[in-house]
């Protein structure tokens, strides 16, 4: 096993670990929390989901659509409950409904992978991440390195994500391949650090701390 | 498959720039929001501080008033009112003795119910002193009045005073805050001065209340007037804080005082 693949395998294994953490003391806490480690937990699912499908060699493509697609309520409903702003609820639904209609449309979008719901989801979450940085200018925010965290990953995968269909229809050099594949898992292992970081300094104890998150 | 490679060779860097750039980019929107709002808590503090330093000297301005209040009153009963009744006490006493004769027991008994009627009046002023009876019963404008009037009785100085207040625009409170700010001016006028005209003008309109108040005395330094402040202008400042008025003092040596006080209403 090389060093590459400890470190992915690292990386699902943090994902759950985190998903386990933020679960602890889970009912005490107040909605933006719920939201957030209920992204968690739907993020390590689908993460041992796809090792245990690649293990088989099977296509774990598909997961791709739940993973991106929840990312974007869970998330949505995270920033609703920070930002209280209605039109983020609209949002949300008029996204769903257009990603509806572009899987109905074209039905064979489900087996490959969805380059243009992906970055637009993500492009709406970055500017949801931004918003609350505005908002916290002035006062002591909740969930600050979270926000950093999904504002520096969601920003930097854009790219990574929006390219990857690029990546499996020509036949690259692996190598050079690999170069952008590390680069994305050194990312994600940042959002990683700064999720746990969040729970250690103030979710950690079971009493709430931060009392209207 | 030529084509391919040289597609792949341009379009990887292009992928790797791209991401690099968006590193940058988060980190530099990062780096800035974590930098404004250090600098905007930064602000935030000073201000906070600034106001609790001033709510201090406020707390401070006004334990003193209340210590000197209390020390004048003391004063009051102890001159007034105690040396008095102990006199009324002694020939109390003496009243009571024996060999008194009955024309003797008369002279005391008139002395008693003098010195008691004395003192009567006294406790009566000290009442009036502390909160003004025709304040509560007639308003503001004619406690005003009253007050000119006493001033103007002890003949150091004209008071030319125009009222034209609409009773209970300002909340009673607010009332006696003003009618303490003018006695306070008047007393200083009267201790420090040496004026020959004071102007007092009291107008309310739908939308404010304005108090003017000018003497033609020694006047003061502004700087030092603030310094000296403990007891006189500090106590007028305060009140006006209290009542949300803004107040405007000028003075120079030999030119006398003005303050400008206007109370917006809603």
């Amino acid at each position: 096993m090389s060093v590459g693949d400890i470190f992915s395998k690292l990386l699902i294994v943090l994902s759950v670990v985190l998903a386990v953490l933020y679960m602890r003391y889970f009912k005490q806490r107040g909605k933006a929390y719920k939201f957030f480690a209920s992204y968690l937990v739907l993020v390590a699912i689908i993460q041992i989901w796809m090792s245990w499908y690649a293990t088989y060699k099977w296509n774990n493509l598909f997961l791709s659509h739940f993973y991106f697609i929840g990312q974007f309520i869970f998330l949505s409903l995270f920033y609703y409950t920070l930002l209280q702003k209605k039109w983020i609820l609209w949002i949300l639904g008029a996204t769903l409904i257009g990603l509806t209609l572009q899987y109905i449309v074209n039905p064979e979008m489900f087996f490959v992978f969805n380059t243009y719901g992906m970055s637009t989801t993500q492009t709406i979450l970055v500017i949801y991440a931004l918003l609350y940085f505005y908002k916290s200018l002035t006062y002591q925010g909740a969930f600050l390195y979270i926000n950093t965290g999904i504002l520096f990953y969601l920003i930097t995968s854009i790219l990574y994500f929006a390219s990857f269909n690029f990546f499996l229809e020509w036949d690259f050099d692996r190598k050079l391949e690999d170069y952008i594949y590390r680069l994305h898992q050194t990312l994600y292992f940042i959002f990683e650090i700064l999720i746990f970081i969040e729970w250690y300094k103030n979710y950690r104890l079971p009493r709430d701390t931060v009392s209207n998150a | 498959m030529q084509n391919n490679l040289a597609d792949e060779i341009q379009i990887i860097p292009i992928i790797l720039i791209g991401i690099s750039l968006l590193v940058l980019m988060s980190a530099a929107i990062i780096l800035f929001f974590y930098l404004s709002r250090k600098k905007i808590v930064k602000t935030e503090l000073e201000k906070a501080t600034l106001q609790i330093q001033h709510q201090k000297e406020m707390l401070q301005t006004s334990l003193l008033t209340q210590e000197a209040e209390r020390k004048r009153i003391a004063q009051d009963l102890h001159d007034d009112i105690s040396s008095k009744l102990n006199i009324v006490s002694l020939n109390a006493s003496l009243v009571k003795e024996e060999h008194i004769s009955v024309a003797e027991a008369n002279a005391l008994g008139k002395k008693i119910v003098d010195i008691t009627t004395t003192v009567l009046e006294s406790s009566r002023r000290i009442a009036h002193d502390l909160l003004p009876p025709s304040l509560e019963k007639f308003g503001l404008e004619a406690a005003l009045e009253e007050l000119c009037d006493q001033v103007e009785a002890t003949r150091k100085f004209q008071v030319q005073a125009s009222f034209n207040y609409e009773e209970e625009t300002l909340p009673k409170d607010h009332e006696l805050h003003l009618f303490r700010i003018v006695q306070e001016l008047l007393n200083n006028t009267v201790k420090y001065a040496d004026a020959k005209t004071v102007t007092l003008s009291l107008e309310s309109t739908q939308n404010t209340v304005h108090l003017q108040y000018q003497d033609d005395g020694n006047g003061f330094e502004l700087a030092e007037g603030k310094k000296a402040k403990g007891l006189g202008l500090g106590g007028v400042e305060n009140r006006a804080a209290i009542i949300g008025a803004t107040m405007t003092l000028q003075s120079q040596p030999q030119n006398g005082m003005s303050l400008d006080l206007v109370k917006q209403l809603n």
